[in-house]
């Protein structure tokens, strides 16, 4: 596995965890039940561990001769970006206009909204980011 | 000067002019008639809507190779540019009511759209910047 392969795999892996931890925030709140109080921290904490081994995984060669980074590796980043790109926009796009629509432009919102808007937003374009280069890696072996 | 140049150019203007005429318009409407009447100011924001004409008045060239590698990786650093900056933009728009008006705070739905709106004008401007910086503002280094 190559270094960019690696690189998604634990974007990946880091945006799942993250993305369960703000899907289990307002779980917590919601539902007063002591384990559903627990799931929070404990998928903060596992993405935080993530993290952490991401760093040792990412650092780790095949091979002394590996080498960084390729043509290859170029494109299929290139096509992930743009995947990454696109979702950007149709998630601002959806996340500006579904509110506005809703509430018959007229209503107002939370701005605490606003910044968890913000996080899902990102980890969502992170894991569309990781996807297309683990799926072009996969098919080209 | 090529084709790209040319309609980052008119963006540029354009975008420019539009920003420029929309900010002194609520600048002097707030002054004349108050805060909620002075957003109409931001008509002048369709000024920019000029720009998307550029594809329209500057033909293709008619020579045999209108897009070179080099063309294509200067249009994919632009992109990569503004696909950052509107990223910042967004997330800038997000967060400073939160840090302004304080958590317990609530805004009206119709900033939503003009958080969309900046990040689009953003996207446009940076790219045509981008592009210019790259090729150089003028002719040489076409």
């Amino acid at each position: 596995m190559n270094k960019t392969r690696k690189g998604a795999m634990a974007v990946m892996v880091i945006s799942i965890l993250l993305l369960v931890f703000s899907m289990t925030i307002p779980l917590a709140w919601l539902y007063k039940v002591p384990v559903l109080k627990i799931l929070p921290l404990v998928f903060l904490v596992l993405s935080y561990i993530a993290m952490g081994l991401s760093i040792i995984f990412f650092r780790k060669k095949q091979s002394p001769s590996e080498p960084d980074f390729d043509e290859r590796d170029r494109i299929i980043k290139r096509k992930a970006i743009l995947a990454s790109y696109i979702t950007l926009w149709i998630l601002v796009f959806l996340g500006c206009s579904i509110p506005f629509m809703i509430t018959d432009q007229c209503g107002i919102m939370p701005v605490s909204l606003l910044p968890i808007a913000l996080f899902i937003m990102f980890v969502i374009v992170m894991l569309v980011y990781s996807l297309p280069i683990l799926m072009q890696y996969g098919r080209g072996e | 000067m090529n084709r790209s140049q040319k309609i980052a150019w008119l963006l540029v203007v354009t975008i420019s002019l539009a920003v420029i005429l929309s900010t002194a318009a609520i600048a002097v409407l707030y002054v004349k008639v108050g805060m909620p009447k002075a957003l109409a100011g931001l008509g002048f924001i369709g000024v920019a809507g000029f720009g998307g004409l550029g594809p329209l008045v500057f033909k293709k060239d008619k020579r045999p190779v209108t897009c070179d590698e080099r063309d294509k990786l200067i249009n994919h650093r632009a992109a990569l540019a503004a696909f950052g900056t509107s990223y910042l933009v967004v997330a800038v728009a997000c967060m400073a009511p939160f840090y302004i008006l304080g958590p317990h705070a609530s805004i009206s739905v119709t900033w939503l759209p003009m958080i969309f709106g900046g990040a689009a004008l953003t996207v446009f401007f940076v790219h045509s910047v981008a592009i210019l910086i790259q090729y150089g503002w003028r002719n040489k280094n076409e």
